[in-house]
């Protein structure tokens, strides 16, 4: 890659990123405004209506909706979304004090995902013919089907409830952290060995593989030095797909464990119309998502040796 | 793949649009012998079945609470009352609520997934055939949205249009739209440079008229496959919805709900949540399978593509 192509690829991709950060925030602000009065639903219920409107002063509610809109999209360039409606915290300070417990969980389960995806798919793809790579697979794709919500139930119920060796809801220190681990590692790992064996099966009957085979290289070298190169770069695109899906699972899992991270922010502040939360949230995971898959982008990039290439 | 989009000087007859129909059948003719299409059919007919009698399958009234009974475990397990999959806290019978459970699931599930395969399939052709205009901005707005929980859109929405079906079920059907339109886009611009639209144009049709009788039926069998993987996604979706009491709301329910009811009392009566969860994943599986099947017999090598990148 010339150095004018990769500065074009990282202008397109940060264009990118301002479009989603434009975008996000619109959509939540045109959903949340449209969702009721905020300052009714923020005051006590027997308030009157001077204390309401009190109320949406305060809460700067009273602005015009394009004056509202321009400073929430302002707002989230300049990383200031306002204080939390029902806090009074600043929101982004808010959300970033949920947000590295929600990744110390999807990180490793994205990790123990891809580690668990490549043994397991590589072992089937080399046997992909006897009982054993037929029957992993056929696991997989039953694992594939269940729903990452009911294996959290079956953990809490099998490892909290019935032997007690884990707490069953968050706020327990690092143990609190192992059935989230463990659902969304499960969650990823079934799909990601059946891609991972699907990409090597096809790599080893492609041109330079079969080369390889046939110069009488041994088995492990065509195998790690010209099949595996081949079969990677499209797993980790695949791997920032699945950090997305992770995060947006974190959505369900953390309400449904009572694990306080950014997901469980987000359904509490959409649920509780405090927009500054929501906005700030949302920027969070949505900048989250489109950089780290931009990142895996350009790992893409570099990795596959059939775009370095065409590239060159 | 250059354009050789100019008719020949003479051309002795149109060539004619693929017929689909006949490609259609062959492609479900094909999924049928494949054992696990097979398998996926039947056990999808059996779950249909099973819904659509439920009133004479099921042994007891679904919504009758009987208190005293409440948290009796299957009969099987020591359980007073014969009841063969036990009661919820309720005291309602599990096994009639599944076979009723079923009926919303399956209906919301395909509904969804009719509604947003219309949608993307529409969207798709757009995209596909104006590629520089129209199809850049859905393609960016599809980025947008890859970038947005659903979940949050999903609460939002019910905040707007008040709790029930009606939200989960636009959300469900409005956000699979990327999936398919990134498919379609992709055989669409492939499609409009072959020579049966040329011929079309030639002989005086109109855009719209090659859009609907000459693109469509030559596109629709990747339709068809993404449907069925995604009608299953968007029944876990709903259930995941459910378990943050969005969605369908009491006295209707779905196998959703029942995991919703069911797990607040996960320690007395674990039967009332695992065995919903257990039919939600044969639900699953019987689409995964025939999408499965259907994508084998649509194309063997494309088996690599990722499921719905978009629900989790």
């Amino acid at each position: 890659m010339t150095v004018v192509k990769i500065l074009r690829f990282l202008m397109w991709k940060f264009l990118l990123l301002v479009t989603v950060i434009v975008g996000v925030t619109t959509l939540m602000f045109v959903l949340t405004r449209l969702s009721g009065d905020a300052a009714a639903l923020l005051s006590p219920p027997e308030a009157s209506d001077e204390v309401v409107e009190a109320t949406r002063v305060r809460l700067g509610l009273d602005q015009p909706v394009l004056v509202q809109y321009f400073d929430a999209v302002v707002g989230a360039f300049t990383l200031d979304f306002g204080s939390s409606f029902v806090t009074g915290q600043a929101a982004g300070a808010l959300v970033l004090e949920r947000l590295a417990p929600s990744l110390s969980i999807v990180v490793p389960g994205l990790l123990l995902a891809a580690l668990l995806a490549a043994t397991i798919g590589t072992y089937a793809a080399l046997h992909q013919a006897d009982a054993r790579g037929r029957l992993l697979m056929a696991g997989a794709f039953v694992l594939d089907g269940i729903p990452y919500f009911l294996v959290a139930l079956v953990l809490v119920l099998v490892l909290a409830i019935n032997l007690r060796w884990l707490p069953a809801t968050g706020g327990g220190g690092s143990a609190s952290l192992v059935i989230p681990i463990i659902v969304l590692t499960i969650q990823g790992f079934a799909t990601m060995s059946r891609l991972t064996r699907g990409q090597l099966i096809d790599a080893l009957s492609q041109g330079p593989v079969t080369m390889a085979k046939a110069k009488g290289l041994p088995a492990r070298t065509v195998l790690f030095k010209h099949a595996v190169p081949l079969a990677v770069p499209p797993l980790i695109a695949y791997l920032g797909i699945l950090f997305s899906f992770l995060i947006g699972s974190l959505l369900i899992l953390e309400p449904l464990l009572n694990y306080a991270g950014i997901g469980q922010l987000l359904v509490r502040s959409v649920n509780q119309r405090d927009f500054p939360a929501v906005q700030a949230c949302v920027f969070v995971i949505a900048v989250l998502i489109t950089v780290v898959n931009i990142v895996m982008d350009v790992l893409v990039r570099v990795l596959d040796p059939r775009l370095r290439t065409k590239v060159a | 793949m250059t354009a050789e989009s100019l008719p020949r000087a003479a051309v002795p007859a149109a060539p004619k649009t693929p017929k689909t129909p006949g490609r259609m059948r062959e492609i479900f003719a094909k999924a049928w012998r494949n054992p696990t299409g097979r398998i996926g059919f039947v056990l999808l007919a059996v779950l249909a079945l099973a819904a659509l009698f439920a009133p004479l399958l099921a042994p007891h009234d679904p919504t009758v609470q009987i208190l005293p009974a409440a948290d009796t475990a299957p009969f099987w397990l020591g359980g007073d009352g014969g009841y063969l999959l036990g009661t919820d806290s309720l005291g309602r019978d599990v096994l009639s609520r599944i076979l009723y459970g079923l009926r919303l699931s399956l209906l919301i599930g395909i509904v969804a997934a009719t509604i947003s395969a219309a949608l993307g399939l529409f969207l798709g052709i757009v995209a596909g055939w104006y590629e520089k205009g129209i199809g850049k901005v859905l393609m960016r707005l599809a980025d947008i949205q890859f970038a947005v929980p659903f979940v949050a859109v999903g609460i939002a929405l019910t905040a707007v249009l008040g709790p029930g079906l009606t939200p989960v079920l636009v959300i469900l059907s409005v956000w699979g739209w990327t999936t398919y339109a990134r498919t379609i886009a992709n055989s669409v611009s492939q499609v409009k440079r072959q020579d049966f639209v040329t011929a079309a144009r030639t002989l005086g049709a109109s855009t719209p008229r090659i859009m609907l009788r000459h693109i469509t039926p030559s596109i629709l069998a990747p339709v068809v496959v993404l449907w069925s993987t995604s009608a299953g996604v968007l029944i876990l979706a709903e259930s995941g919805l459910s378990l943050l009491g969005l969605g369908v709301q009491a006295p209707a329910f779905s196998l959703g709900s029942m995991l919703a009811d069911g797990q607040i009392a996960l320690r007395l009566s674990w039967w009332s949540v695992l065995f919903p969860g257990a039919a939600l994943l044969l639900i699953v599986l019987a689409f995964n399978m025939i999408g499965d099947a259907l994508r084998d017999a649509f194309n063997p090598s494309s088996a690599l593509v990722p499921k719905n990148p978009e629900l989790v």
